[in-house]
């Protein structure tokens, strides 16, 4: 009886030292911390771009194109620190899927260039009309087609046009996102309150974040690297690399990896030192690895960097699993089981 | 030794979940005595939130028992026509099955050398072969492992599934031919669960002679639609074979999802839910009719939908939504589904041409699978 006296009081100090974490706070720090500074970032240098390719288009200088590309560069920068978010405004009305087209089936953007190019209707590239275009070529991948193409895009004015509408679509869906995640969104998350279809209360709000942050991990293995690295190093691919026109697949990688560290040095305030010092060691190791990477055009189909390349996914699964373990354990956060890992 | 206790290696741990200590002694008697509840409940598999895995009964209250741990993450759970006996496979990729029987000892079975299953199988109408689907990943083709049921599982042999990446097997009405939906996707163990051909991937539907093993039809879809993986299936008293797909470029079109195809001819598509097809956001994650076989239900968990129609007209009748659904399985009412989610809720609905409601809900705290088998009879 004594004995398990003893284990019941254990068991009341260990769940009075686990109070139930903040999850309104936790929810308030991403969003002011890291998602809306993100967006910002995102809706300023969409905004910078869209003016380069208006003023492009209407008086093309000689170094239209290197403004250009590096407005591009800018851009895929800021997109790539929000690349992992599936929740919130960007979920709307396809903005995540009309702002980044990617991986793409069957060569669709070009498709869809082309397609654009020869369609008779004058008002097609108006924004409501454009808009409801195929999603193929409204976003940045199909920026980076007429950009990085074998013409300079400035001299061609039918393709400016488009690589104008499209840049003024970008500025558009980021400059909703970022206003609405400053708005609304930030607001009901402060207070705790839903905001439906985006969030639900405070822990489920949460989930979805978590989801997102896990969500980024696959999406670096099992779309950025693995389809161009594959097994076998006779099956390796370059060009099922994202970006690898604009020379941007481990730029990218870098700052993935980066704002999902990010997001986990917010997440992990909220756990205990050893817990934080785990997640903040894995990461880093994530970090070292994509830092020691030769550029993936080239590293995909070299023996020794494929090495590196194998070894950097090792510690990204070795990461999502044990954030997994960890938040779930010690916040009670859990992933989509069907919706996020079903098969 | 007859049974194939496979207690080395990586089997040592799965053993260790299963077993008791003592040699001899009934490994699970909650098991054993709760077998006679398989025939009139739900079994599906769940994870826990301290990520362990396991098979859960269902039963006709919503009452749910943790009926026995896995070790590994199931997919479906496909029950033996004499009723004593399930077989619960691990899913992709996975390479170890659990049989259950009500009166003996669990007994596991490992994948033959180079294989791995997909959560995925069928029993042969008399009850003598199990035919797992199965990634023969160096060769890059889906096979169907053909294992004998009286000689312990032994593995027989396999034959070719048709296609790269086989997922759910049925077994045709006439109890010669097994239906197979080759998802399409090539993948390899070594690399996780990554998609490894998702540009030039071409999913089908194949009718497979269980004699032969020769392919007796196939059905792929339009040019254009390769996208769409095809993965899970249900059938009708009448051959009619329905499926899901799950789009692997979701956005780019709104591309249909449920179909059905009767061998011989071309796969035709149900017409889209009054939400349009993009409400189930590019996924099916499961599939089935109801007990009367008119009514069918299709769940997405991506987005959080359940979707009818009636079969005969192919209209969509009704919509039921909840965050990670994605189980499925027929009651004994017509009309009537159990619906399962990732977040532990059961909920009977009643889905008919003039509405939707339901009729019994309740939680627990496990994760529910992809699948829930009905065991009604």
């Amino acid at each position: 009886m004594r004995f398990c006296l003893i284990i019941v009081v254990l068991l009341s100090i260990s769940a009075a030292a686990r109070a139930a974490p903040d999850y309104r706070e936790i929810n308030r720090a991403l969003a002011e911390e890291v998602i809306i500074p993100a967006y910002n970032q995102l809706e300023s240098a969409t905004s910078r771009q869209k003016n380069h390719w208006i003023s492009a288009c209407e008086e093309p200088a000689a170094d239209a194109l290197d403004h250009l590309q590096a407005a591009y560069q800018t851009t895929a920068d800021a997109w790539a620190a929000v690349f992992h978010w599936t929740a919130g405004p960007i979920t709307r009305e396809l903005r995540r899927e009309r702002f980044y087209h990617w991986p793409e089936r069957g060569n669709a953007i070009d498709r869809a260039l082309a397609a654009l190019r020869a369609a008779a209707n004058p008002d097609r590239l108006l924004p409501p009309l454009f808009a409801q275009a195929s999603v193929a070529v409204q976003g940045l991948p199909a920026l980076e087609r007429l950009l990085y193409g074998d013409s300079d895009v400035t001299q061609d004015p039918g393709a400016c046009e488009i690589g104008r509408t499209i840049a003024i679509n970008l500025a558009s869906i980021a400059a909703e996102v970022s206003g609405e995640w400053r708005g609304a969104v930030v607001d009901n998350l402060r207070r705790g309150t839903a905001l439906l279809p985006y969030f639900g209360p405070p822990l489920a709000a949460l989930n979805r974040l978590f989801t997102s942050i896990l969500t980024g991990f696959i999406i670096l293995k099992d779309q950025k690297l693995m389809p161009g690295l594959r097994f076998k190093i006779d099956n390796a691919n370059p060009k099922m690399l994202e970006g690898w026109r604009s020379q941007r697949p481990l730029r990218n990688l870098k700052i993935n990896i980066d704002t999902l560290a990010e997001s986990l040095a917010v997440l992990s305030r909220h756990l205990g030192a050893d817990h934080r010092e785990r997640i903040r060691h894995g990461m880093a190791r994530s970090q070292q690895l994509a830092a020691q990477l030769a550029p993936l055009i080239s590293g995909v189909t070299d023996p020794a960097e494929r090495r590196k390349i194998f070894q950097l996914i090792d510690s990204l699964t070795s990461n999502q699993n044990e954030i997994a373990n960890i938040f779930n354990q010690r916040l009670g956060l859990t992933i989509g089981f069907n919706s996020l890992d079903g098969d | 030794m007859q049974r194939r206790h496979f207690l080395t290696g990586s089997l040592l741990s799965l053993a260790a979940i299963l077993f008791d200590r003592q040699a001899g002694a009934n490994p699970n008697p909650a098991a054993s005595d709760r077998a006679s509840g398989w025939a009139n409940g739900w079994l599906t598999g769940y994870g826990t939130a301290d990520g362990t895995y396991g098979m859960a009964l269902i039963d006709q209250t919503l009452t749910v028992q943790e009926l026995q741990p896995t070790g590994y993450r199931l997919h479906d759970i496909i029950r033996h026509p004499a009723g004593q006996e399930i077989c619960m496979p691990a899913r992709r990729p996975g390479s170890h099955f659990i049989i259950l029987n009500g009166q003996k000892s669990p007994m596991v079975v490992a994948a033959a050398a180079g294989r791995h299953f997909y959560g995925h199988g069928v029993y042969s109408t008399d009850g003598r072969y199990l035919y797992l689907t199965e990634n023969d990943y160096a060769g890059r083709r889906g096979v169907i492992g053909i294992y004998a049921v009286a000689a312990g599982y032994k593995r027989l042999g396999e034959m070719p599934s048709g296609g790269i990446g086989p997922h759910e097997i049925l077994l045709h009405g006439d109890g010669r031919h097994l239906i197979v939906a080759n998802g399409g996707i090539a993948t390899h163990p070594a690399s996780g669960r990554a998609k490894l051909n998702l540009d030039t991937m071409v999913p089908n539907l194949a009718l497979i002679n269980i004699t032969s093993g020769k392919r007796a039809a196939k059905t792929e879809l339009a040019r254009g639609m390769n996208n769409l993986s095809i993965r899970h299936m249900a059938r009708t008293p009448d051959d009619d074979i329905l499926f899901g797909l799950q789009d692997q470029y979701p956005g780019l079109d709104e591309f249909p999802l449920v179909g059905r195809w009767q061998p011989g001819s071309e796969a035709r598509f149900l017409t889209a839910p009054a939400a349009g097809w993009q409400r189930l956001n590019g996924y099916v994650g499961s599939l089935k009719t109801d007990s009367s076989g008119s009514i069918i239900a299709a769940v997405s968990p991506k987005g959080g939908t359940a979707v009818f129609w009636q079969r005969e007209s192919g209209a969509a009748i009704a919509q039921f939504n909840g965050p990670d659904i994605c189980g499925v399985a027929a009651t004994t009412v017509p009309g009537q589904f159990l619906i399962t989610s990732g977040m532990g809720a059961l909920t009977r609905v009643n889905a008919g041409p003039a509405d939707i409601h339901v009729v019994a809900r309740a939680r627990a705290d496990l994760r529910f699978d992809n699948h829930c088998l009905a065991c009604l009879s």
